[in-house]
């Protein structure tokens, strides 16, 4: 025998001062099942709920309608003290009178017959309503970080100081990510690579993270706390147990020496050239080289071997075969990073082809005491040094005729760091910075950016560049300041384009395979842009650095540890509770033709066999790890098999019904 | 500098202001909001240190609701319709047509900068003989030209480098189809 | 092929040489060239200058009386007029009330208009291995500067043809001809276009920035398929020797005179001699770099 509670809360005036709570009350007598009604002033007050427990037990209830505010604010609350008093808290039904009715209308009249018309539905619905049980899933607790650049180390680091073990796949064939092949960063000038191998160092002797490099995650099944990850990984052709990082290979090699191939790591600098077999860069972590089957002499045209002879140990191994691994984790963070735009989409600017109209990035190689000019500012064409240097920002970002809307966040800093830069190398040099806007909000960035101006010298213009081109010897910048209002045609020896970053190729493809989503630029999306931005749409899928956007080195720290909290929140536990809103399947009036798995936004259904008299056939099958509890498999079945528990046909046809008796 | 509401104008000049900007509107649908004053169009300009304003301090003005401003300019003519500064927009304004449109306002309501003379003069020249004839034809053009602009000697030397390399017709012939082309003119409501 | 032609105003009177090469370089392809007939002015630049309506209906007027005449292609080897046609058939296209507002200017309909050819694309229509292949003087390394200007390119968004910041098309045309052309930076800028007559001194500065630039890179000769360009550039090169205080002698040929050539059109049919700097035969160009350098 149903016995309905309906309590009314007036919420002060908010819900008080439009609907008329004692109107609605006496009707609510009336309603089929209703065995008591009461009003308060704050339901959601603790005296308020001590109100809705005390009914409870006084007057047996079997369910509850609370007709007040959205279920977004305080569902969970009273569901919390119907539970507290042995009232099964999947029978708690909220009538959303407030954001839905006295918000949004003023007759007093027209709401109260509203709001009698919500609570009729929520009490018609409830007293179809079953009573459910939390899902327990069990948790693998081992994390898997992709991407070994800075965010992805620290989330991989954090993760392991709370004890619980982490893989980190990194596609490359070393630690380091962009921060390696930075210079200095701003706004320290901290030089790059001795704040980061700290943090290559230590992941690599953690004992609690198990690093893969030369490897890349070729598929993921599973929901969280449950993944199955298959990692691809290519051969290095180098024993790593055998190898010493004596270098000698590097060194020996014939390709290395011709300078015919280009180093990945210099950002494709003209100057730059790297072996076939090679360490990205000389603090390389794994310090094992690794060799480049392409452009390889032995590989290619089956000579050379120079490396297998000078080895001491014995390393080379031309035989490595690729091999896949399939790893078990309960939740993964995504840290595939960013990388610049190409310039090739900038006819106007050479498009790449002019070797003195270099990148960002091919600047800081050439800032680097480690790059390919020692640290020294030479020009790619002829190894002079520039006595005038025009930096252009805003390359491929803020460009919506490109497609490229987005403004890339950190060249501002990065710029006004290279004119600096720039002047303590060459102090007779001339830094000319052609920006649209400064945009400095870090600390200490606006002062880094004010020194830069005042006390380095640099000459900052107000206008977008619209053509370079070279002249002679020297290039022609056709540049503006819009601020004194003219042209400004300048002549440069070298001229640094700031381009725009986008996501990591391949960003898009791995999303694919997690099942997560990326915007227009191929940067991850998370499920909330304010509120939730370290989470991917999939649960277990955390985002961390600059896979998500464009953000300077603190941020992607702060994200990744961030990440890596929730990540331990997660793994913390063997198994953890989730809400038990999902589909249910009907196996015997299901009749196996699929239109529900195809549906299935989460590849949560799956087929099954199960045995019937005959022998067998195939039905649908929920996993309650994955099923978001959406409802798009109930709506599509065609023989009414399958139903989502909280929100079951009967429920929402009598709550329908409700509407109008 | 001037308000940017009408509300403190004198009736008179705020209804002028406000036909100008209706007109103008008329010409152009481009939302100048768009415009992020990023100076391209002046960086690329090949004729942008002859102007008395940059292309881009030109849309500023319409940003700022100053279309007479704008409209009085002689950057405006002195504009070649090389296309550049609406090809490199990264916000995709079109800045060349805002130029056409506002070079069409300022001779409908009498605003041409007084620097315009001899580049109008040659538009009008060069439109006045296709209307007469149908098609150009560079004899007339010129002499219609010199006769505006008072410039009797410019290019002496060239014509007869020219005329006896049979490329000056003294005598040009109208097509048949010349009144329909008279009438476009009329209907199309252009002031020679 | 019989192509609809479209000679434009300039081809009739100072760009004649330009008229005749067009003429034999179809012939030369076996092409069929036939004449718009009655056509107008498409106004230019001045048309759209000083009213919208006005730079629309001029060019309108010939696209109705090509349709009407049954012409699915037109050539307008003039780059100002390929680009007035196409630029007004584009705008037509996408805007009904302007389309009916200009019909009625015209009166004539505009619904569906031919394709308009610039001179490359008409090229590109015959295929450039075609093309190779009737190549009876090849223009064996011939060091040729394309100049593109501005309205072959622009507005990118209307002509959709070749890329406004590195064009390559006309390049590909020479070298199917054997030619070798130079990379040159500014052979998308402007030459100051209309103003030779109204604003000369820009056309000194701009034409000769990129006579400049097209020598700096090794051009014998540069090629343009504009008469406004061309004039810019030939008959105001003196001028432009005069303000620069340089010798520059660069003859500035037709796209359709060196392309006519190589198919072995003889120069006597040609009309060189109507270029106001001395424009040899492309086989004496070669000729005298073989011999200096």
């Amino acid at each position: 025998m149903s016995r309905v509670g309906v309590f009314l809360c007036l919420c002060g005036k908010n819900i008080g001062g439009t609907v008329d709570v004692t109107a609605l009350g006496e009707a609510a007598r009336q309603m089929l099942g209703v065995a008591h009604v009461e009003d308060a002033t704050y339901l959601c007050s603790h005296p308020g709920q001590e109100q809705i427990r005390e009914a409870i037990r006084t007057h047996r209830l079997t369910a509850a309608v609370v007709a007040a505010c959205s279920p977004t604010m305080h569902e969970a609350t009273f569901r919390r003290a119907a539970a507290s008093v042995g009232l099964n808290p999947y029978l708690v039904e909220m009538a959303n009178v407030r954001e839905q009715c006295s918000w949004v209308h003023r007759d007093v009249h027209a709401a109260t017959a509203k709001a009698i018309d919500l609570v009729r539905m929520a009490a018609a619905r409830v007293l179809r309503s079953e009573p459910l049980y939390p899902l327990t899933v069990p948790v693998t607790r081992r994390a898997l970080v992709i991407g070994g650049g800075i965010a992805g180390m620290q989330a991989a680091l954090d993760i392991a100081a709370n004890d619980q073990e982490v893989v980190l796949v990194e596609r490359g064939p070393s630690l380091g990510g962009r921060m390696a092949q930075l210079s200095e960063t701003f706004p320290t000038l901290d030089c790059s690579q001795c704040i980061l191998t700290p943090k290559t160092v230590e992941v690599a002797q953690n004992e609690k993270v198990r690093l893969l490099t030369c490897a890349e995650v070729e598929s993921v099944s599973g929901y969280i706390g449950n993944f199955q990850v298959t990692v691809r990984l290519r051969p290095r052709y180098v024993d790593a147990e055998r190898c010493t990082g004596c270098g000698q290979c590097e060194a020996d090699c014939p390709v290395g020496k011709s300078g015919m191939v280009r180093s990945e790591f210099e950002a494709g600098l003209p100057q730059s050239h790297r072996s076939a077999i090679y360490r990205l860069f000389p603090q390389a972590v794994p310090n094992t080289p690794v060799l480049d089957p392409e452009t390889c002499l032995y590989f290619q045209k089956g000579t050379c071997q120079v490396c297998s002879r000078v080895c001491p140990t014995g390393a080379i191994n031309y035989d490595d075969q690729p091999r896949t691994e399939t790893l078990a984790v309960g939740a993964i963070v995504v840290a595939t990073g960013l990388e610049p735009v190409s310039p090739g989409i900038y006819g106007e600017f050479g498009g790449g082809r002019y070797p003195d109209v270099i990148t960002g990035l091919q600047f800081e190689r050439l800032l680097s005491a480690s790059g390919p000019t020692g640290g020294e500012v030479r020009r790619p064409s002829d190894g002079r040094v520039p006595q005038r240097v025009v930096f252009v920002q805003c390359v491929g970002s803020r460009d919506p005729a490109k497609r490229l809307p987005h403004c890339s966040k950190v060249c501002c800093m990065a710029t006004a760091k290279h004119a600096t830069l720039y002047r303590h190398k060459v102090p007779g040099g001339e830094a000319v910075v052609f920006y649209t806007d400064i945009r400095s909000p870090g600390k200490g960035y606006e002062e880094f950016v004010r020194r830069a101006i005042e006390e380095e010298g640099a000459l900052y213009l107000r206008g977008r560049v619209s053509k370079v081109y070279p002249e002679g010897d020297h290039l022609k910048v056709l540049g503006a300041d819009t601020l004194s209002g003219e042209p400004m045609p300048l002549t440069a020896d070298l001229v640094v384009l700031a381009m725009g970053l986008v996501a990591s190729p391949g960003a898009r493809e791995l999303a694919q395979r997690l099942g997560a989503s990326v915007d227009e630029q191929g940067f991850f999306t998370e499920a909330h842009p304010k509120l939730r931005p370290l989470e991917s749409f999939v649960p277990g899928i955390f985002l961390a650095g600059a896979c998500q956007g464009p953000k300077d080195i603190p941020d992607a720290v702060a994200q990744a540890s961030g990440a890596a909290a929730k990540v331990s929140a997660l793994l913390a536990r063997s198994e953890f509770a989730r809400e038990p809103v999902i589909a249910r399947v009907e196996e015997r009036t299901c009749t196996g033709c699929r239109a529900c798995i195809e549906a299935c936004p989460y590849e949560a259904i799956e087929e099954v066999e199960v045995a019937t008299a005959k022998g067998s056939r195939l039905v649908a099958h929920v996993t309650e790890g994955k099923c978001q509890g959406c409802g798009v498999c109930a709506g599509v079945c065609r023989s009414h098999s399958i139903d989502l528990a909280g929100f079951t046909d009967q429920e929402v046809a009598a709550q329908i019904a409700g509407a109008s008796p | 500098m001037e308000p940017l509401a009408s509300e403190r104008t004198p009736a008179h000049a705020g209804d002028r202001k406000a036909r100008l900007r209706e007109d103008f509107r008329q010409l152009s649908s481009e939302n100048y909001a768009r415009c992020t004053q990023c100076g391209r169009c002046t960086a690329g300009c090949p004729l942008a240190s002859d102007m008395d304003f940059p292309p881009a301090r030109v849309l500023r003005f319409l940003q700022l609701d100053q279309v007479e401003r704008a409209a009085r300019s002689l950057a405006i003519w002195f504009c070649v319709s090389c296309q550049v500064c609406t090809t490199r927009c990264p916000q995709e304004v079109d800045i060349a047509r805002t130029m056409d449109s506002l070079r069409e306002l300022a001779r409908r309501h009498s605003l041409e900068h007084p620097g315009s003379g001899d580049i109008l003069s040659f538009h009008r020249s060069l439109l006045r003989v296709v209307r007469r004839y149908g098609r150009l034809h560079e004899f007339p053009l010129v002499r219609s030209y010199k006769l505006r602009t008072g410039h009797f000697f410019q290019d002496l030397l060239v014509a007869p480098r020219l005329f006896f390399r049979g490329k000056i017709r003294l005598r040009p012939r109208k097509i048949a189809g010349v009144e329909a082309v008279r009438r476009a003119f009329a209907r199309s409501g252009v002031p020679l | 092929m019989r192509t609809g032609y479209y000679p434009g105003c300039s081809l009739q009177g100072s760009a004649a040489e330009f008229d005749i090469s067009v003429r034999a370089m179809a012939e030369g392809l076996g092409d069929e060239l036939v004449e718009v007939a009655d056509w107008s002015c498409c106004g230019a630049t001045a048309a759209h200058a000083l009213s919208r309506d006005l730079g629309l209906a001029l060019p309108a007027r010939n696209l109705a009386l090509a349709r009407q005449q049954g012409f699915a292609e037109v050539l307008a080897p003039c780059a100002a007029c390929s680009n007035r046609l196409q630029v007004t058939a584009s705008t037509l296209a996408e805007d009904a009330r302007t389309r009916d507002r200009i019909e009625d200017i015209v009166e004539m309909p505009l619904g569906q208009t031919p394709r308009v050819w610039n001179l490359v694309q008409y090229l590109q229509a015959h295929g450039l291995d075609a093309l190779r292949e009737r190549v009876s003087r090849p223009l064996a390394g011939l060091r040729l500067a394309c100049y593109y200007g501005c309205l072959l390119l622009r507005p990118e968004k209307r002509l959709g043809f070749d890329d406004p910041e590195q064009p390559a098309s006309m390049e590909a045309v020479l070298q199917a001809l054997g030619a070798e052309p130079v990379e040159w930076p500014l052979r998308n800028e402007c030459c100051g276009g209309g103003f030779t007559i109204s604003k000369p001194e820009a056309v000194l500065r701009l034409a000769g920035a990129l006579l400049q630039d097209a020598c700096a890179h090794g051009a014998q000769a540069l090629v343009a398929a504009c008469p406004m360009c061309h004039a810019n550039l030939d008959m105001r090169q003196r001028a432009i020797e005069r303000a620069l205080r340089r010798r520059l002698r660069a003859p500035v040929y037709y796209l359709s005179e060196v392309v006519a050539w190589a198919l072995g059109v003889p120069a006597s049919r040609l009309a060189l001699g109507k270029h106001l700097v001395r424009t040899p035969e492309p086989d004496a160009l070669v000729a005298a770099t073989a011999g200096g350098t």
